[in-house]
Formats: structure tokens, C-alpha cells, sequence
């Protein structure tokens, strides 16, 4: 049985605006699912929708078994983590991560015991008579997850819990939500608008844009078979390239260049002859051995690999990463090909939006 | 020593002292009703019943008592909240003059008050005239204010030793917290997989 079974679930705001359209998910026991998306999309919506912050307008969400959708936030066994870790400055950090326990007058030894075992996991022994202020935002943050962890909730939720952090830290916190997670084998939904993130916690990612869920899947997934324009270009960093043009006569024909399809490709695209289409190229998946003229503009190494930004024949802008160390100047011009297996092909549907085409291959 | 036991002083590493701090708190809110109804009907008079400037000056004597008493009550509640044990003879001297206090004014007062008069409501008490209600009442105050100190100190002394015995084991390596809890874990690990074993087999059709 799933521990978290989101069911075709709407939010609808008093004014009318939809933030969430239809959102179907079913969420396995120990599983880590992100939510991923740029701001705006609908994804921390959906998150207190889950925490029972937010109301459920249409749809129902049924927690191991139990149906939730209108029960009060402390009837549903969850644990929420917030951006801004919302401790309390009064009290010292075992105050903080006992708080809870306090409230529902759990025993104190009871309390001692959940409280030490957290503390030990996230390496807060030492902090713990020291109050939230006297903390780094790293241990803040763990501090947060402390109080989280001592609840021992069916569901933890974390809503962009390492926003607030420099990148450094962001790094390291990331490597021990990972740990965590493995230490505690739960079920976590983890909202945030950072794909690095997204990519090394998920075991399952969940893309949003717009209220709508775009694609749901393993990180590898989402990166190699992007459902659509939208997650090509949103997982991947520096984004995916897009090309508009044609299938004609076993080739891409696009505005700028033309390129030879394979005979799979053919295959694929046979019903695709004469209409438009989207190429997609990762910026990796560019080969120096092509006949595509692009025009370097800048070049940047980042000591494994090289990042070159530049124009196709001088047109259209494109990135692309080579594995070598690369001196190129501005101005210099290179001749650039795919790698064919990497190559990705949508549908242009002319009245659909651009950033939605689905993907044919 | 058990287990529960060690953790219950390991416990105290982590909370302050809240109890004896409160009942301190709460000896100075005892404090507080008995000078109400002091200055409430106290007129500065002297043994003749005459107004004069001796008598004013007793007054603010007694007021400037007040406020220092007041003062250093919250200040052994605010130490005795961080286990700091030379608080707890603050707090009995400050208990010590409460109940000094009662022999001072209360009970004069209540002796040569014994007719009964017509009673006042004021602002904070009711008031009586020419009653021995109001000594009554002055009596009762600091007796309970000197109480509560008296726990306050008694307890605050008896945690603070808990606490500092229990540091000293630690630091002697006698008590090891991560090892108890270690052991602890072991434990309730074993307990669990002893259930798990002891489950009945289902059949195999």
C-alpha cells in the first residue's frame, strides 16, 4: 500500500486562480519524492496541500490508508520543515526539538530518549543548550530536522529547506538529507526550484510548470527522456538547446543548418515527413567533428569540462560542454555536430505553446 | 543506579531549573500582595498616631526594603533557574526576612487591633477599617511568600546536586550517556527481533 496516495487533486483560491491542476501521485512507503519546478508552479501549493496548511478544493489525499484530505494538520501525522527553519529564539535547541513532544505531554525520559537519538543522527549533541541564534543556518536547518525526526511522522515534508543556505553549506546539507534518509528509511516529499538538488535526492522527481504536472520519474529519467520541451530545458544545466525546423527527406532541415537523420531516426520520425519539429541537443552532446558553423563568444573552463557559448552560423544562441580544456577566443569559429544517440526530437504543434511540445523520440 | 534514573539527572543538563525558579517568582508575587495592603492603609504616623517626618522617612525605608527585597527575589530566581547553588542561601535569607517581617509590623498589628470595623473595597484589597483582617492577611502573605522560598531553596539545592554529581560521573568516565544509549538500542533492537522470530509461521499453501 503507498503511504501517500495524492488523488487528481485542484487547488483553487478564493479569487478563482487555480494553483494546482489535477494532481495524481502515488508516494511508495520510504520513498523520496521532489517536487520540482520554477516559482510560481505550484509545487509548495501542493506541499501544504499534503501538510493540511492549505485547503484540498477538489481531490483526496489518503495517508497510510486514511483519508485526509479534510483533517487538521496535527491529525495527520506529518512533519514539515521550512525554509526559514521557524524555530523558536527563546528556547534552547533541546527545548526546540523537545517542543512538540512537550505540547502532547509525552513522558519526559520518553522525550529525552527521541530527543538525544536526533540530536545524535544530526550531529547536535554539542549544540544543544546553545539557543537558535548562536548557530550557524546549516545547524539551524538541522535543527529543523531535528524537531521533525523526534515526532517520528508517517510523512516528513520539507519545503525548500536549503534556500536560505550559501552553496557550500547547501552542498554539504544536501549530502546529509541524503544520509538521513537512508539512516531513517522515510517517506519524504522535498519541494524546491533547484534541479542539482532534485537530480542527486530524488528517487522519484515530480516536474511541475503552471499547476500542471509535466512528468514524473527517476532523475536519469527526466534528464534522458524528457517528456516535453518544458523538463528538457528545465533539468540540465546549462539547459538543453533547442532547434526549430523540418523532417524532409531523411534530414533536419532547420533555419540555420541541416542534419542528416540515422536510418532509427528515420524510423521514428517516418510520420513526422514534411512537418515541423523540435531538435534538442544537451550542451554535452555536442561533438567537435560536425559541419555546423558556430561562433564562439565566450569561453568558460571549469577545469573538467569547458563551457562555450557561442551562435549557430552566427544566429542562433547555444551552448555547448566539452570534456577537454578548450582555449577558444571570441569571435573564433568551430564546426560543431551531435552525437547522434543523444539527439531528441519534439513536436511542434503550431497552436500549442512552445515550451509544452511533447516529445517524439 | 537504573537507567531511568541516570537519565532523569542527564535530563537536568538540558532543562533549567524551572520549578524552583517559579516558586521563587512566586514568592515574590506572595511579597507583593503583602506590601499592597501595607502602604494600602498604612498611614506614615508614629507611636503617638501623628503624622511627622520620622515617620514619613520609616516609610520610604521600608518601601526601599521592598524594592531590594523584590529585586534580589528575581535575581535568585533568574540563578537558581541556571543551577547556580549559592542562590539557594539567597533565597533562604530572603525567606528569613520574610518571616522576620512578620514579627515586625503584622503582628503588632493585629494585636492592637482586635475590634471589629466595616470593611472597604479598595483597588487591590479589601480594605478594613479598625479590623484585624488586613494584619490577618499580611501574615498570611509572608508566611506564604517565605514558603515558596524556602521550597524554592530546598528544591533548587537538591537539583543542583543532582546535577553536579551526576557531571562529575560524567566527567570521571563513571557514567557514559552514549554508551547508555547504546546500550539501550542494542536492546530494544534485540527486543524487537525476538518478536519478530517469535511471530508464528504463516503456512505455505
Amino acid at each position: 500500500m503507498p503511504e501517500v496516495n495524492i488523488q487528481h487533486i485542484d487547488k483553487i483560491y478564493d479569487g478563482g486562480v487555480q494553483a494546482v491542476w489535477d494532481f495524481n501521485l502515488d508516494i511508495h512507503d520510504g520513498e523520496f519524492i521532489v517536487l520540482v519546478g520554477p516559482s510560481g508552479c505550484g509545487k509548495s501549493t501542493t506541499l501544504r496541500m499534503v501538510a493540511g496548511l492549505e485547503d484540498i478544493t477538489k481531490g483526496e489525499l489518503i495517508i497510510d490508508g486514511k483519508n485526509c484530505t479534510r483533517l487538521p494538520p496535527k491529525d495527520r501525522d506529518i512533519a514539515m520543515v521550512f525554509q526559514n527553519y521557524a524555530l523558536y529564539g527563546h528556547m534552547t535547541i533541546y527545548e526546540n526539538m523537545a517542543f512538540s513532544l512537550t505540547l502532547r505531554k509525552e513522558d519526559k525520559l520518553v522525550i529525552h530518549r527521541k530527543v538525544m537519538a536526533a540530536a545524535e543522527i544530526l550531529d547536535l549533541k554539542t549544540q544543544l543548550n546553545k539557543k537558535p541564534k548562536q548557530l550557524s543556518g546549516g545547524q539551524r536547518q538541522r535543527v529543523a530536522i531535528g524537531r521533525a525526526i523526534v515526532r517520528n511522522p508517517k510523512v516528513f515534508l520539507f519545503d525548500e529547506p536549503l534556500s536560505n543556505l550559501d552553496a557550500k553549506l547547501r552542498g554539504s546539507m544536501r549530502r546529509e538529507l541524503m544520509l538521513l534518509h537512508k539512516k531513517l528509511n522515510a517517506t519524504i516529499m522535498y519541494v524546491t526550484h533547484d534541479q542539482t538538488e532534485a537530480l542527486t535526492l530524488a528517487d522519484r522527481i515530480v516536474c511541475m510548470s503552471m499547476g500542471h504536472i509535466q512528468q514524473i520519474g527517476k532523475p536519469i529519467e527526466l534528464y534522458e527522456k524528457p517528456a516535453n520541451t518544458f523538463v528538457a530545458t528545465f533539468i540540465g544545466l546549462p539547459p538543453m538547446n533547442l532547434f526549430d525546423g523540418k523532417i524532409e527527406n531523411g534530414h533536419f532541415v532547420g533555419e540555420l543548418f541541416n542534419y542528416p537523420l540515422n536510418a532509427e531516426q528515420k524510423e521514428v520520425l517516418a510520420d513526422y515527413e514534411g512537418k515541423e519539429v523540435i531538435l534538442g541537443v544537451r550542451p554535452e552532446n555536442f561533438t567537435r567533428d560536425g559541419h555546423i558553423k558556430f561562433t564562439v563568444t565566450n569561453n568558460e573552463n571549469l577545469g573538467m569540462n569547458t563551457l562555450v557559448h557561442g551562435k549557430v552560423e552566427g544566429k542562433k544562441i547555444a551552448v555547448c560542454k566539452f570534456a577537454e580544456w578548450c582555449n577558444y577566443k571570441y569571435g573564433d569559429v568551430i564546426e560543431v555536430g551531435f552525437q547522434e544517440e543523444n539527439m531528441h526530437f519534439f513536436e511542434k504543434d503550431p497552436e500549442g505553446r512552445h515550451e509544452y511540445q511533447k516529445v517524439i523520440k | 543506579m537504573t537507567h531511568n534514573e541516570i537519565l532523569k539527572n542527564d535530563v537536568l543538563r538540558y532543562k533549567k531549573n524551572s520549578l524552583p525558579a517559579n516558586l521563587a517568582l512566586l514568592g515574590l508575587v506572595f511579597g507583593a500582595l503583602y506590601f499592597c495592603i501595607l502602604y494600602g492603609f498604612k498611614e506614615p504616623t508614629d507611636a503617638n498616631n501623628e503624622t511627622s517626618w520620622f515617620a514619613t522617612i520609616l516609610i520610604g525605608a521600608s518601601v526601599i526594603l521592598t524594592l531590594v527585597m523584590l529585586l534580589t527575589n528575581f535575581l535568585a530566581s533568574e540563578g537558581i533557574k541556571s543551577y547556580k547553588k549559592n542562590y539557594c542561601i539567597v533565597l533562604l535569607i530572603l525567606a528569613a526576612i520574610q518571616i522576620a517581617r512578620i514579627f515586625i509590623y503584622p503582628v503588632s498589628y493585629v494585636l492592637q487591633h482586635t475590634a471589629e470595623g466595616e470593611f472597604v473595597l479598595s483597588y487591590f484589597w479589601i480594605r478594613t477599617n479598625n479590623s484585624v483582617f488586613p494584619g490577618i492577611m499580611m501574615i498570611v502573605w509572608l508566611c506564604a511568600s517565605a514558603a515558596c522560598l524556602i521550597a524554592s531553596a530546598v528544591i533548587g539545592y537538591i537539583n543542583c546536586t543532582k546535577l553536579e554529581n551526576h557531571l562529575k560521573s560524567i566527567e570521571s568516565g563513571e557514567i557514559d550517556i552514549d554508551a547508555l544509549f547504546e546500550e539501550e538500542k542494542k536492546q530494544m533492537e534485540a527486543g524487537e527481533n525476538k518478536a519478530v522470530n517469535t511471530q508464528p509461521e504463516k503456512e505455505v499453501e
